[in-house]
């Protein structure tokens, strides 16, 4: 079964090892990268990602440390546009119908302390499992809560294998 | 190539998807009793239109081998619910156009195993018109043997040369009207609006390659009230162009047309077939098709939304997926056309077939969208008329995941 892996913004500030965000549990997301990559299974990254890591980077108290990790995310970027990061970015374009999406469930999540950045990694992970049968997905974070998203794919019925 | 109930092929300009097409119209051809020269190349006067039965395939018969070749093999699989049947078949194109040889074989179950021989062509002399046919009469001892014609396909000459005495013969028989069934019921669709437009004798009701008989069709379907609103709620959808009614105007010497009531604003107004535009013709001989064609027939029609505003792509898949469903056919379509892409739900995609050009020996090659390398991150990228729309055209070939993710550790991440 093809499988992936929505990288959530705690494992991203993780890789970056950004300050005081993540130490204890630097080598236990190692651990599940290698995992993942000999499994070869896939990671994607959404674009709700990109912006909460850039915001945490862009609050790291050490002027130095700042710009060194800016620097890194950015190659990182880089390394995802020409296809040599081990994700590939989720293609977002809101619409209409996706703020209209938002606003029916964004206060509902407010309530229960679930940000916008979690809620729209939630989505972008339930609109992934409608429209690509036959992979099963998951998020992969730090948070319980959002960890807790786990989606088993059914094999696809076809006639080839019949 | 594999198929589904809905099979939507995709591919660059001249990655092999007509040829695809060809092969099934000569396969379709075969088990009628028809000359094979006359399958590829067609009957002088009997041309109607293209693609019409008796044009003959594209390039004709000297153009189906490749390159340099005299010959050319095709082949495919009948899946008969409680067993499979392998057909193959070689055709000469010069200095003869006749068979090199021809087998079919039985299997119980779908593995690449080969089956048990049915028949079998024995090598011939190469100036005979005539070749020897071994046949498994599930006896010991040596098969039998029959003699056929290399103009035709032994398929056509079962009925006529074949004995039907013993039980393995009866079988055979059994087998020729099983495949005879799902190739004679291969419709190829391709609607040339400017030649519906005019009267047609009302006893044409079988829809032709061109649907130049579309008024005929209609008519005869429309004489029950079920079908014609399944058409009419399908072709009324349309907010810029809503018909309400389709009616046959009949001659007294037999010949039918079609008239719609169109509503425009708060009136509504007569329109003949002549007044109807080509996009929503097309549209209505796909829908005639769908709704009329025997139950178990497989439906084939290249460039299905030729003609259609991208605003109906939606319509028309919804059109192909429910009543090709409802009407148990199989529908093989060609598109290139990013709004039917995006239009596919997630039930559709399993049945997208990429052709391509293969990067070494240029030969075609097809891959279900499903089993590309990279399926799971180009799905990230959007809906499949996304995917397309950014230049996709064949599978990566060297796509190395793994790899990528573990060099890209050792140098962006600390030990």
């Amino acid at each position: 079964m093809k499988r992936v892996h929505f990288v959530d913004t705690s494992i991203l500030c993780c890789m970056l090892r950004l300050p005081h965000f993540c130490d204890a549990e630097y080598a236990a997301v190692l651990e599940e990268f290698e995992r993942i990559a000999t499994c070869s299974d896939v990671l994607l990254l959404p674009l709700a990602s990109v912006i909460e890591t850039g915001n945490h980077i862009a609050n790291v108290g050490d002027g130095n440390v700042r710009r060194a990790v800016a620097i890194t995310f950015a190659d990182y970027l880089r390394d995802t546009v020409d296809n040599k990061a081990p994700w590939a970015f989720v293609e977002a374009r809101w619409t209409a119908r996706d703020l209209s999406n938002y606003a029916d469930k964004f206060s509902d999540c407010a309530t229960r302390k679930i940000g916008f950045g979690d809620l729209s990694i939630i989505e972008d992970y339930r609109d992934y499992i409608s429209r690509v049968p036959g992979v099963s997905v998951r998020i992969w974070s730090l948070d319980h809560h959002l960890a807790s998203h786990c989606y088993e794919a059914p094999e696809i019925d076809r006639r080839k294998g019949r | 190539m594999p198929v589904e109930a809905l099979t939507i092929l995709i591919g660059a300009n001249a990655s092999g998807k007509s040829n695809a097409v060809d092969g099934m119209e000569i396969l379709s051809g075969l088990v009628t009793n028809r000359e094979i020269g006359d399958i590829l190349d067609g009957v002088r006067g009997y041309e109607t239109g293209a693609r019409g039965k008796g044009t003959g395939i594209r390039g004709g018969s000297r153009g189906a081998p490749r390159y340099n070749n005299s010959s050319f093999q095709l082949g495919c699989t009948f899946d008969c619910d409680s067993y499979y049947l392998d057909y193959e078949v070689r055709i000469r194109v010069k200095p003869h156009i006749w068979l090199e040889n021809e087998s079919l074989y039985k299997r119980t179950s779908n593995t690449d195993s080969r089956g048990d021989l049915v028949y079998k062509t024995e090598p011939a002399d190469e100036n005979s018109g005539n070749v020897y046919v071994t046949y498994n009469n599930r006896r010991r001892g040596r098969n039998p043997q029959v003699i056929c014609l290399r103009n035709y396909s032994v398929l056509s000459q079962i009925p006529g040369r074949f004995p039907s005495d013993t039980p393995a013969e009866k079988d055979l028989r059994d087998m020729f009207e099983v495949i005879s069934g799902i190739l004679r019921n291969i419709l190829i669709l391709n609607p040339v609006p400017q030649l519906m437009r005019d009267y047609v004798h009302s006893s044409k009701v079988k829809i032709l390659p061109t649907g130049e008989n579309l008024s005929a069709v209609v008519a005869e379907l429309i004489s029950s009230q079920d079908v014609k609103r399944t058409i009419l709620t399908y072709l009324q959808d349309y907010p810029e162009e809503q018909i309400t009614d389709i009616h046959a105007i009949n001659t007294p010497t037999g010949d039918v047309m079609l008239t719609f009531t169109e509503e425009i604003g708060k009136g509504s107004r007569p329109i003949d077939i002549r007044g109807m535009s080509d996009g929503t013709l097309r549209f209505l001989t796909i829908l005639t098709a769908l709704v009329g064609e025997k139950a178990g027939s497989t439906v084939i029609i290249e460039e299905v939304d030729n003609g259609l505003h991208p605003s109906r792509a939606n319509k028309l898949v919804v059109a192909l997926r429910e009543l090709g469903k409802k009407r148990n056919l199989d529908l093989i379509v060609t598109t290139h056309n990013p709004a039917i892409l995006n239009a596919l739900s997630a039930d559709d995609i399993p049945g997208v077939v990429v052709c391509y050009r293969d990067a070494a020996d240029g030969s075609s090659r097809f891959v279900s969208w499903v089993d590309l390398p990279d399926y799971p991150e180009l799905m990230a990228r959007g809906g499949i008329g996304d995917i397309i729309s950014q230049g996709f055209i064949a599978p990566e070939p060297a796509f190395h995941r793994k790899k990528q993710m573990l060099e890209w550790a050792k140098r962006r991440l600390d030990r």
